[in-house]
């Protein structure tokens, strides 16, 4: 019927399971179509007439199974070898499961036989891991991790300097940063800065902190609002309706995160403004304010910006890199274009200047301060770590040689020597693991302790966290503690022996020496790590020790103080600015309870300072200056430069002069690099000199002792008291200075030197003091000062009274709480007290350590040669002898220790120089007395095993072995 | 053949299925049923194939195609006979067998 024999008989009759025949296609062509026909004629001509369709079909079904057997498939040959190996290799894997799960269940039994290993174990590794993990995160959050807004890794610091005229950290103009921008490796460039404005928005007066950037500063941060819109280019406008963009931190602190506020206008300064958006909760360095408005909001950078000033320093500026573009590439770039500019205004850029410009990443520039302390601190623990490895390794080490016959039971019953090091392995892991989870945990404990002294280093301190790298840290750790206190000793003392020795106790005795060796090594080891640490924690103590006994030069007993910062559109002259603080100060005075009561432009150690340039009447030398009692100079012929707003920008002198040059870091500014505004050098007879506007009580409220002439009234004089270093420069005695005349900057008019006072340190307690000049505050009026308080009651009643006396002047004036100035003192040097507490603090961790590991070693070799003494002393040694010889192990170990840790202690030390204050890293003092204490630390951690020994008796020592 | 090596204890039946059965009778399904029912095992198909071809390759055996058959779902046969090497081989095998055998006694046996 059908012609195709291969369709032929098909219809309507029972055929072979098609999926069955399907895999039967998968066999070698060779004798495929065969197979597949012989089955088929059998299933037709005899299975199915005999047995029925479904015995068939199971039938076929048997038949292909057993055909596909990859066996018999030549092609497949291999890969059924490759499979049978898959195999074995699972069947292996499978067993080592077993053998895991059986390690693991006698290591636990192993483990809880020895309580006291356990507990030692874990307390040091959880030392180790959780120390190493805790300083780790603050590497990690405060100098490793890229910056969290978007562009972050593109951000640059742009700073201009003149390195010859001792300007490192010039600022910029926006005319020079226009220039900047050109460059091709530079997608934008801006200056930035912040300053403080009275917000006035229905709730209470607030000072609020406040960036001031350009228009498409978060545009090109890449960072997008929360609510509302961004700035557009037609909200940077000189008039009309300012424009703020508000933190989202100030959002919900101030305004509870109500969104009712966005785009109702408040009063800033007395200017209209109104919130445009809210910005997301993303911290952006440098700037870290409340709130955000662009340039020409704020009338200084305008005035800057319309001067047009070169080379007279001026904003902190960043920059973003390209994308694609090298760090490299674009700092040659910006150099090039430097010199061009000092090429082109030779005037502006004096060539004997060295001017240039750089750029650094801005995470470098944040992490700067934190980078050498948590350098050397995670060096510390790291060696701390490396301490408790090597003192596990030597407990351990101990238990498995008082093991060796277990081992040598468990490998004459057939277990080999991979099995018995899993074994080890598997307990070491078990206590690895234990001690990550306990470290990690005590890591995050400790990390809110850690975090104000993260904070004294840098701005990122909040981004601290436990996260994925310091996971890993701690598990690569506990990973590597295992490798180093189980396998190394398991491996070495597999090696060293013959197994089956282990078999007889005697052999014991012999065979330890080599095990006892080791041990000694590790000690040795461990004394050396310890000896570096205790010299670096001893020459951080006695910097830290030498920093206190510093004498600040003032002595501030119950003084408060707060900073007052006056709305500047209201306080703009100098007189309005006096007609503040003078009756304030007045008022204060008279007040009950106040003992005294001054007022300061800034105060010694809170980051700010100023500097002048002043010239003497008359020259010590005879010789009268050029200049002297001169005509006021005109106006603009000062030199200078734009105030950078932050100082409060008051000092200009209404008749034209000024006397200051310089203002110096402010604690508004999120990093500290000063910034400076050039000036043409000073004549021969002009000097430089720090520069304070006080009123006369300011001495006595700080304790600053006068040391020739009087303070009088001073507010309303033209006086002026020195300091003695700057006495010291033109007079040999500082009665001398008195009456003297001398001439501010371009002030007209001279100044009588009445007071010669004490040296302040202003800057930091580690640099001399430099010279220094006080002129009266009227004089010089600041509308951000500080108002002190000599008063026995506390902050409240200060800020109470405070309140009512400003309420009587202006009660839309915001008020600061008050701090006592002891604090500020003690916070001066606390980042190296920090850094020093910790290193101590790891230091002695570390001893005590190897301290355990030294009485380990002498008590266990001691129990060794128990026999030994026996003999001894049956031949006559006395107890004397026999302590004199456990402590001369104890403490030749150590000397050793000493030997390698002294000169690895000179090397590293050297690092430290940098945190150092007072001592050098060479001082031998700190050498000798680290080896010193150490040597008596060893001397007692031998003491007890020493005395162990020779309380035994000679007979019963015999009679044991 | 005794330079080849000796034959193998399947090769040996799986040579003399293929004599016993001769002419049209001795193609693999038949040769398989054989083997089954002699030896009294199950044996794979294919493994009776994979020596055949490798029994063709040492020329002990030799194979022709037939016509292809409905009941084999249009698939022809494939028949085996022995070569005369391959007689030749197994009339060796048998000569060594007995006389190996020659003077052995087992404990079960008559």
């Amino acid at each position: 019927m059908n012609s195709d024999p291969r369709r032929g008989r098909r219809n309507g009759q029972e055929r072979p399971p098609a999926l069955a025949e399907w895999i039967l296609t998968w066999l070698p062509e060779i004798y495929r179509d065969c197979i597949l026909g012989d089955l088929e004629e059998r299933f037709h001509t005899q299975v199915l007439p005999l047995k029925g369709k479904s015995a068939a079909r199971k039938w076929y079904w048997k038949e292909t199974l057993r055909a596909v057997n990859p066996v018999y498939w030549p092609r497949l040959g291999r890969f059924s070898r490759i499979a049978r190996r898959l195999g074995t290799g699972l069947r292996w894997a499978a067993r080592a499961a077993a053998a895991g799960a059986d390690d693991l269940s006698l290591a636990w039994r192993r483990l809880k036989q020895s309580p006291g290993f356990v507990v030692a174990a874990l307390l040091t590794l959880t030392l180790g891991i959780g120390a190493t993990s805790a300083v780790f995160s603050l590497l990690e959050g405060l100098w490793l991790r890229p910056l969290p807004i978007p562009a972050g890794q593109r951000l640059v610091v742009l700073n201009q300097s003149m390195p010859k005229a001792g300007f490192d950290a010039l600022g910029s103009t926006p005319l020079e940063l226009e220039e900047y921008a050109q460059a091709d490796s530079l997608e934008w460039a801006a200056d930035y800065h912040s300053m403080y404005f009275t917000l006035l928005d229905g709730l209470s007066p607030s000072n609020v902190e406040t960036g001031v950037v350009a228009w498409d500063f978060f545009e090109k941060l890449g960072v997008e609002v929360l609510h509302g819109r961004g700035m557009q280019p037609e909200d940077d406008r000189i008039s009309g309706e300012g424009r703020l963009l508000l933190s989202y931190g100030y959002w919900q602190d101030h305004y509870g995160g109500s969104l009712e506020m966005l785009d109702k206008p408040v009063e800033m300064n007395n200017r209209p403004h109104r919130i445009i958006g809210i910005l997301p909760p993303l911290p952006f360095y440098p700037l870290d304010a409340d709130v955000y408005m662009p340039h020409s909001n704020c009338p200084f950078r305008v005035s800057t910006a319309q001067a047009g000033n070169r080379g007279r320093g001026g904003y902190r500026a960043l920059a973003l890199l390209t994308p694609g573009t090298g760090l490299e590439e674009a700092r040659r770039e910006v150099a090039a274009i430097a010199q061009d500019m000092q090429r082109r205004f030779p005037q502006d850029y004096p060539a004997d200047s060295g001017f240039t410009a750089t750029l650094r990443p801005l995470q470098d520039v944040l992490a700067e301060r934190a980078r050498t302390p948590l350098a050397v601190l995670f060096a510390t623990v790291l060696c701390v770590f490396l301490i408790v490895c090597a003192n596990l390794a030597n407990l351990n080490l101990a238990r498995l040689t008082r093991r060796t016959p277990e081992m040598a039971l468990r490998s004459a019953l057939g277990a080999g020597r991979g099995r018995l090091l899993g074994q080890l392995l598997t307990e070491g892991f078990l206590l690895a693991s234990a001690a990550a989870v306990l470290g990690l945990a005590s890591a995050t404990a400790s990390l809110e302790l850690l975090r104000p002294f993260a904070q004294r280093l840098s701005v990122r301190a909040a981004e601290i966290s436990i996260d994925g790298g310091v996971l890993a840290l701690a598990v690569a750790g506990s990973i590597l503690a295992t490798l180093i206190f189980s396998l190394l000793p398991g491996l070495i003392l597999l090696h060293s022996e013959g197994r089956a020795q282990g078999l007889t106790r005697r052999s014991r005795v012999h065979r330890a020496p080599r095990a006892g060796g080791l041990r000694g090594l590790l000690v040795v080891a461990q004394v050396a790590f310890s000896v570096v640490l205790l010299v670096a924690a001893g020459l951080m103590l006695q910097s830290v020790f030498k920093l206190q006994q510093v004498d600040p030069g003032f002595d501030p007993k119950r003084v408060m103080a707060t900073r007052v910062q006056l709305n500047w559109t209201l306080y703009l002259e100098n007189d309005q600015v006096n007609d503040f603080y003078l009756p304030l100060l007045q008022d204060l005075s008279q007040r009950p309870g106040v003992l005294s009561a001054a007022l300061a432009a800034h105060v010694p150690l809170d980051g700010r300072t100023s500097t002048g340039s002043y010239r003497l009447a008359e020259d010590p030398t005879g010789n009268p200056p050029p200049g002297s009692g001169a005509q006021p100079q005109p106006a603009g012929d000062s030199g200078l430069a734009p105030r950078p707003p932050t100082s409060g920008g008051s000092a200009e002198d209404r008749s034209g002069g000024s006397m200051y040059q310089t203002v110096v870091g402010s604690p508004v500014d999120q990093d500290s690099q000063p910034l400076a505004t050039y000036q043409p050098r000073p004549a021969s007879q002009e000097h430089r000199a720090e520069l304070q506007s006080v009123s006369g009580r300011y001495f006595e409220v700080m304790g600053i002792p006068v040391q020739a002439g009087q303070v009088g009234a001073f507010l309303g004089s033209h006086e002026v008291v020195v300091g003695r270093t700057l006495a010291a420069r033109h007079w040999d005695d500082p009665a001398e200075a008195l009456g003297k005349k001398l001439f501010l900057g371009t002030w007209p008019r001279p100044l009588t030197i009445t007071a010669v006072v004490g040296d302040v340190h202003e800057e930091d307690l580690s640099t001399h003091p430099s010279p220094q000049l006080y002129v009266p505050f009227n004089l010089s009026p600041w509308r951000e000062a500080i108002v002190l308080l000599h008063t026995p009651q506390g902050a409240e009643s200060a800020a109470a009274m405070m309140r009512q006396a400003v309420d009587r002047l202006d009660p839309d004036q915001p008020l600061e709480p008050f701090h006592e100035m002891e604090e500020l003192h003690r916070e001066s040097i606390a980042p190296p007290r920090q850094t020093a507490q910790l290193l101590g603090i790891f230091a002695l961790a570390a001893l005590i350590v190897t301290a355990t590991g030294i009485v380990g070693v002498t008590a266990y070799s001691a129990s060794r040669r128990r026999h030994e003494f026996g003999v001894r002393m049956v031949f006559g040694a006395n107890r004397r002898n026999i302590l004199l010889n456990v402590l001369k192990e104890g403490l030749g170990l150590t000397s050793l220790g000493l030997l390698l840790g002294l000169p690895a202690a000179l090397l590293t030390s050297r690092l430290l120089q940098e945190l150092l204050f007072g001592v050098t890293w060479s001082d031998p003092a700190t050498y000798l007395s680290v080896t010193v204490f150490f040597l008596l630390a060893a001397a007692a951690a031998t003491l007890w095993p020493a005395r162990r020994a020779t309380s035994i008796d000679p007979a019963s020592a015999l009679r044991c072995e | 053949m005794g330079k080849k090596g000796f034959l193998g204890e399947f090769e040996q039946l799986v040579m003399l299925a293929v004599a016993r059965l001769k002419g049209d009778e001795a193609y693999g399904m038949r040769i398989h049923e054989e083997l089954q029912q002699t030896i009294d095992r199950p044996v794979s198909i294919t493994a009776v194939y994979v020596t055949l071809s490798r029994l063709e390759e040492k020329g002990l055996v030799a194979s022709w195609k037939g016509e292809p058959t409905a009941e084999r779902g249009g698939r022809a046969k494939k028949y085996f006979k022995l070569e005369a090497a391959g007689e030749e081989a197994l009339k060796q095998s048998r000569e060594f067998l007995v006389r190996l055998w020659e003077g052995v006694e087992l404990g079960a046996e008559e």
